[in-house]
């Protein structure tokens, strides 16, 4: 074969292609090694039950509920995120994505499956949440977007945080270490917006919260992969 | 130069105790903490938004010395936040009863704190030097988001600041007397001198250090003592014959 | 075609190598020797990019996606995924046609084509690192101690792609073994 030749092999790759092509990998390994994703919906259950458990048989303030909510949102969020690419680093694997990928569509597709993970996490983790403890909630649609703005704002970050203690010590220490700091306006962004979702006690402070989380998930999505690609690619 | 600082340092301290005393404070003669404290708070976001940038020069172009400069500028400004954080705890104690109030601002400036603690923690995490330096200025790129909003926003969000017991009413509406706000910028000015001082060495130990690691090789080869394990040596590819 | 300009890596206070100037061209093989330790396997993962130089560049083509192929005996695969999903998913993320079957055929594992990583040998695992190196036909291959974990057959099929490629390929080779440098053209010893 000459390097014509080599010319054909080449098909005309798109990022939609590529992003799609690591999504679907990272659907496929998490669905074929069950423990992952089983030991994450645990993780997010036991956090839950716990910070409801504290309050039991105490009357649970709007405020309180909402802080406690985010926290569950936090841990679960941070202690199953990070894995992504610390996985990838400790089976030995990142380096094949080095070698095939642009880091943009890597982050991207890792981002995208974090995003649709921590939805459903979140959701599930709301519902426990609220069941357990009793609390109401008071705007529906409010809820649903703050839970929705900040998955995708925890999956943006902590995909990215993940990226970049991959290859160091103490990863799992080094994750919350580094993670929490940098989520903090989101939290505290979110804890206005749901405290206000459950007892609707100011709507118009609420949706601004909401907003806030959003303009905050809009800002770390627009640097993400390009602070994504200064860690990531050695290339 | 530096003699020049240190007499300015104590002319300042001496005016310090010259200036009129604010009696809107509970403790109007303990209030002076204001002077060292509100400096050192400007600082430490002078020198955390210069490793900002710092940071985001060393990705863009990948020069070395950028690396250096942000870690010089976060370890100063490490030290500048703690010197903020502890005044800060010791003013609340003195004029507001407890140690730690939970107020807005004293709490985001531990969060800003917690954000320098964790740089750390990213370089420390590192053995090989290019990928801490990548990782570490990703890091304080990334703490530029967070401090922004931590510092310029959040103390000043409506249901925020009707929480705060910050005096910034004081010092934004003209509470601070002509001799005050003297004192105020002089410790400034002076601070910010030494600051860049240690900043400067800071960085000329890390240039030193790189120069002492270039050096162990040229050492190693004219037979002279060295720290390095191995010799630096050029390789050539050879013909097959 | 791979060209390294002053390259260097260094751990702590320790240089691995330095000063490294060299092109390889196609038609030419580079093999790099030394003992255990010295820097062959470091030299070779900085040349293919998957750890970063501490000094000076590496000029690996238009894309090293499709103009690269590295293939390290330390580099593990997808423990989940199978050996047609490696060949399937490295083809849509380079940009290149899969020729699965081909390939396998070419590195004699079209037996194995379902076969989960994990459950692969050490020379299964060769066998599939060296199609997945030469998927898109790049320009330039880099070779960690392809020999190794091979046995008789695979160490044939090494030889067989080498030979098939080296007018149009550019090889660089990091190996002690002597059946593998006797394609030198070119060779370059960390021990020296």
């Amino acid at each position: 074969m000459n390097s014509s030749n080599a010319n054909m092999l080449r098909t005309n790759s798109t990022w939609t292609h590529e992003i799609g092509a690591v999504v679907r990998k990272e659907f496929r390994t998490e669905l074929r090694s069950k423990s992952a994703t089983y030991t994450s919906f645990m993780l997010s259950g036991v956090t839950v039950f716990t910070l409801a458990f504290a309050f039991y048989g105490r009357e649970l303030t709007s405020e309180a509920a909402a802080g406690m909510l985010w926290a569950a949102l936090l841990f679960a969020g941070v202690g199953t995120l990070t894995r992504a690419f610390v996985a990838e680093e400790e089976q030995g694997t990142g380096d094949l994505l080095r070698m095939w990928a642009r880091p943009h569509a890597v982050y991207w597709g890792k981002f995208l499956f974090a995003a649709a993970q921590m939805a459903l996490t979140a959701a599930m983790v709301a519902l426990l949440f609220l069941m357990l403890t009793g609390v109401g909630v008071k705007e529906l649609p409010m809820l649903a977007a703050t839970l929705l703005g900040g998955s995708i704002a925890l999956a943006g970050m902590v995909t990215l945080v993940s990226a970049l203690i991959s290859r160091g010590n103490n990863r799992s220490t080094l994750a919350g270490v580094v993670a929490l700091p940098l989520l903090v306006p989101l939290v505290a962004l979110g804890v206005s917006a749901l405290r206000n979702a459950l007892d609707g006690f100011s709507i118009s402070t609420g949706w601004m919260g909401c907003l806030g989380v959003w303009l905050y998930t809009i800002v770390v999505l627009a640097g993400a992969p390009f602070q994504f690609a200064a860690v990531w690619g050695e290339i | 130069m530096k003699w020049l600082a240190f007499v300015a340092m104590i002319g300042l301290t001496v005016m310090a105790y010259f200036a009129p005393p604010i009696n809107t404070f509970p403790e109007p003669e303990l209030a002076r903490m204001i002077f060292f404290h509100l400096p050192c708070a400007f600082l430490t976001v002078g020198f955390v938004l210069f490793s900002a940038v710092c940071a985001i020069k060393y990705l863009s172009t990948r020069e070395i010395i950028w690396e250096y400069r942000g870690h010089a500028a976060n370890a100063v400004s490490l030290g500048v936040a703690a010197a903020t954080l502890a005044t800060g705890i010791l003013f609340s104690k003195v004029q507001w009863g407890a140690w730690w109030h939970w107020d807005p601002r004293q709490t985001s400036f531990l969060i800003v704190l917690l954000l320098l603690g964790a740089y750390f923690a990213v370089r420390m995490a590192f053995d090989d030097e290019t990928t801490r330096a990548r990782a570490a200025a990703t890091y304080s790129s990334l703490t530029l988001l967070p401090i922004l909003f931590l510092v310029f926003v959040f103390p000043r969000l409506p249901q925020v600041v009707k929480n705060s017991l910050h005096p910034s009413t004081t010092v934004q509406q003209g509470g601070f007397s002509r001799e005050y706000w003297t004192v105020v910028l002089g410790v400034f000015v002076v601070l910010i001198w030494t600051f860049s001082w240690i900043y400067k060495i800071h960085v000329r130990t890390s240039l030193l250090e790189k120069e002492l690691v270039d050096q162990d090789g040229k050492l190693e080869a004219a037979g002279n003592r060295t720290t390095a394990h191995r010799v630096d040596r050029s390789v050539s590819v050879r013909e097959q014959s | 075609m791979i060209k390294c300009d002053r390259l260097g890596k260094r751990y702590g206070r320790r240089w691995l190598f330095r000063n490294v100037d060299l092109e390889v061209q196609p038609g030419e093989v580079l093999i790099i020797g030394g003992r255990n330790g010295s820097g062959k396997s470091t030299m070779l993962k900085v040349m293919a990019g998957v750890l970063p130089a501490t000094e000076g560049t590496v000029f690996r083509g238009k894309d090293h996606r499709l103009d690269l192929g590295y293939a390290a005996l330390d580099q593990p695969v997808y423990p989940v995924l199978t050996v047609a999903e490696h060949l399937e998913l490295s083809a849509e993320l380079r940009g290149c046609a899969p020729r699965t079957d081909e390939l396998l055929e070419e590195v004699e594992l079209a037996y194995a084509k379902e076969a989960a990583g994990r459950h692969l040998s050490t020379g299964m695992r060769a066998r599939l690192k060296l199609a997945l190196a030469i998927q898109a036909e790049p320009a330039a291959i880099l070779l960690d101690e392809p020999g190794a974990g091979l046995d008789e057959r695979g160490r044939g099929v090494l030889h067989r792609l080498i030979e098939s490629r080296r007018e149009r390929t550019a090889f660089v080779i990091a190996t002690n073994e002597q059946l593998e440098r006797q394609y030198a053209t070119h060779e370059l010893d960390l021990d020296s």
